[in-house]
C-alpha cells in the first residue's frame, strides 16, 4: 500500500511506549499494533485525532503517501 | 479484558455437522466399494448381475380421467415418463461408460458433502463470514450443475442406447422427452447459489475491511 504509517518513529521521538499510548488513547494493543505494521485497511478521523493529540503532532508526521514503483 | 464472542445456534451446527459427518461417511464407504466391484466386475465374471438403467418412454394407449360430480369422465395420454429397468445382461462397454458416468456424479456429490462439512467447522468456530466459505459456496454451486449435468448424461446415454432393444405392451420407449428436463429448476437453484456466493465474498471482503480499520 503506498500509504506509509510512521507511528513507531513518532513513538520514538516521542519516547513513547505502544503501551503507553494504548492507554492515554484508549485503543486496544492489538488494533494499535495493526496500524503500526501498516497492515490497517483504513483509520477513523477519531483516532488519528486521538493519536495527534497524545503524540502532540499533525496527520502529516504519522501518514506518510509513497508512490508505488 | 477478555473478548469472548457469542455464537448463535450453535447447536443447530453441531447437529448438522454430525448429519453432514455421518452422511460423508456413509457415502465414501459406498463409493469406495462402488469403485472396487466395478474394477472387479472387469475382470471376475460376478454372478447375479444385474444392473438398473433409467429409460424415457410414453404410453400409446389412452387412458380414462373419471371427473368428479358430474363432469363425467375423460380420456388423457402419458406422453413423458422416466422409470429404471433391471437388467441382468449388458454389454460391458456400455456398462462401463455409465458406471464411470455414476462414479463421477458420486464424487461429485462427495466433495459437495465435504464442501459444506468444511463451511459448518469454520461456522463452528465462529468464523462463518469468510473468503473461504465463499469459495466453498461456489464450488458447492458448480459441483452441483455438474452432478446434474452428469445425471442428464447418463439418462440420455442410457435411454438412446435401449431406443429400438427394448419391448413392453403400449409403451414407446423415447431418446428423449419432456421428462428428461424435469430436474432442470434445480441447475437454476444453482445458480443462484453462485450469485449468492458472490455477495457472500462481497461481504467477508467488507467484514475484513471493517475489522482493520482502526
Amino acid at each position: 500500500m503506498p500509504i506509509i504509517v510512521n507511528l513507531d518513529v513518532m513513538l520514538a521521538k516521542r519516547k513513547m511506549l505502544l503501551t503507553e499510548l494504548s492507554e492515554k488513547v484508549g485503543i486496544t494493543m492489538s488494533n494499535l499494533s495493526i496500524l503500526k505494521k501498516g497492515k490497517a485497511k483504513a483509520i477513523r478521523f477519531s483516532t488519528l485525532q486521538a493519536i495527534c493529540e497524545v503524540l502532540e503532532c499533525q496527520p502529516g508526521d504519522i501518514l506518510e503517501y509513497s508512490a508505488e514503483e | 479484558m477478555e473478548i469472548t464472542r457469542k455464537l448463535y445456534g450453535k447447536g443447530l451446527i453441531t447437529f448438522l455437522l454430525i448429519v453432514f459427518r455421518s452422511i460423508f461417511l456413509l457415502a465414501s464407504i459406498a463409493l469406495v466399494i462402488m469403485g472396487i466391484y466395478g474394477i472387479l466386475s472387469l475382470f471376475v465374471e460376478v454372478t447375479e448381475s444385474k444392473s438398473i438403467f433409467p429409460v424415457l418412454f410414453s404410453i400409446t394407449k389412452e387412458g380414462i380421467l373419471n371427473n368428479p360430480g358430474d363432469l363425467g369422465s375423460a380420456e388423457f395420454n402419458l406422453f413423458s415418463g422416466m422409470g429404471l429397468i433391471v437388467v441382468d445382461e449388458i454389454p460391458t462397454g456400455f456398462k462401463l461408460l455409465f458406471d464411470i458416468i455414476l462414479f463421477m456424479s458420486y464424487a461429485c456429490s462427495l466433495f459437495y458433502l465435504k464442501l459444506v462439512i468444511k463451511i459448518l467447522e469454520a461456522a463452528n468456530q465462529g468464523g462463518f463470514l469468510i473468503i473461504e466459505n465463499a469459495k466453498r459456496l461456489r464450488w458447492i454451486a458448480l459441483l452441483g450443475i455438474a452432478i446434474y449435468l452428469l445425471g442428464f448424461i447418463a439418462t440420455l446415454a442410457s435411454s438412446f442406447y435401449f431406443n429400438g432393444k427394448l419391448e413392453l405392451m403400449n409403451l414407446e420407449f423415447t431418446n428423449f422427452n419432456r421428462f428428461s428436463l424435469v430436474s432442470s429448476n434445480s441447475v437454476f437453484n444453482y445458480l443462484f447459489l453462485l450469485v449468492i456466493a458472490e455477495a457472500f465474498r462481497i461481504g467477508a471482503l467488507l467484514k475484513k475491511e471493517n475489522e482493520l480499520t482502526i
